[in-house]
């Protein structure tokens, strides 16, 4: 199972319903919060998508399991902010020639869960910006970090945490997944 | 977000399913985050009228179209297939069964989302429809309020 913060029962539903239920579930949502909306009607995934795409939210993927369709969208109101304040920055070329030398080095991606599910680096860890405070005893200090996560905004933040923690090598990923052409692996089918 | 868009429909037809098309696509706007008008007219305006028979003072010919025409979104045909009412029985048992909504449904679900419903009182006065035999909450107005929103509509629809 995928974490949502918020599910969306619109199972048996006929359209128009599912985009209904959707656009008034996702008024109480937080930003940045990830909602499952789980449908049965066959249109809902093509539905789902262009009206994440045009009210600005951002469309994670959908799964499907014995006739039931979850799909995911992220809260957004389609414009991160773009100041960036952590020092070290990394492009994604960067990144993709660190890991193609196979150089030691860790790739934490801040994103939630759910987007991480639908497409990360191969090989990256999934630490959730929300979560990252409880998380950073596991990791090590030393160690060559690169954080990334869609925009390079939530990464930032991330980095400042970790730098702040003293993390003695801890680089942004800038744009980060958005941008990203290297290879990807996908936690669902 | 940039500034709302509007979607504007002009439900003409007092068909069941056509009115049904009309509203699936008017809760689809709103859902859309669409400022949306239905503008009823003629037979459309039958989707607005109450179920119950509302005591209005008419002449002879009035009250002759408002018995003929359905009263309410519920008691309306279908465009095809209506096969003397036994059409629209069989369309809502198929919809139960797909769980789609019914048109009383989606009327409301409309009121819900704040959709404009909007009657045109130049035909109100032809059909002989007065403001108390329709739903509550209905707008009324003319053609020039509704081309003030169809105007700068990014979507209109004649049905």
């Amino acid at each position: 199972m995928i974490q949502a913060d918020l599910i969306v029962d619109a199972k048996g539903l006929a359209c128009p319903m599912p985009i209904v239920k959707t656009k008034k579930a996702m008024k109480e949502l937080e930003q940045g919060s990830v909602m499952e909306v789980q449908a049965t009607d066959k249109g809902s995934t093509a539905d789902i998508k262009a009206w994440a795409e045009s009210s600005g939210h951002q469309y994670l993927g959908t799964t499907e399991k014995d006739g039931m369709l979850a799909h995911y969208l992220r809260k957004s109101d389609g414009q991160e902010k773009e100041e960036m304040s952590h020092p070290h920055v990394a492009s994604n070329e960067e990144l993709e020639t660190a890991l193609s030398n196979r150089a030691e080095v860790i790739v934490l991606d801040v994103r939630e869960a759910a987007e991480f599910a639908f497409g990360h680096i191969p090989g990256a860890q999934s630490l959730p910006l929300g979560e990252i405070d409880i998380a950073l005893s596991d990791l090590d200090k030393e160690a060559s970090i690169y954080v990334v996560c869609r925009s390079g905004s939530r990464s930032d933040m991330a980095s400042q945490k970790l730098s702040a923690a003293g993390f003695k090598d801890v680089k942004n990923v800038v744009p980060g997944m958005s941008g990203w052409n290297g290879p990807i692996e996908k936690s669902v089918q | 977000m940039s500034e709302t868009k509007k979607t504007t429909i002009v439900l003409f037809s007092g068909d069941y399913d056509k009115a049904m098309a009309a509203y699936i696509i008017a809760n689809g706007a709103a859902a859309y985050d669409h400022e949306v008008t239905i503008f009823h007219t003629f037979w459309g305006l039958n989707a607005l009228r109450k179920e119950d028979q509302v005591p209005v003072q008419k002449g002879f010919l009035e009250k002759m179209f408002g018995k003929m025409m359905p009263r309410g979104a519920d008691k309306m045909g279908l465009s095809k297939m209506n096969m003397a009412g036994m059409g629209p029985k069989m369309i809502k048992h198929v919809m139960k069964k797909h769980n789609a909504m019914t048109l009383p449904q989606l009327i409301d679900m409309a009121k819900e989302q704040d959709i404009k419903l909007v009657a045109c009182t130049m035909t109100m006065d032809l059909l002989g429809l007065d403001q108390t035999e329709l739903l509550d909450g209905v707008d009324y107005a003319g053609v020039a309020a509704y081309l003030a929103d169809a105007q700068d509509g990014n979507v209109n629809l004649f049905i």
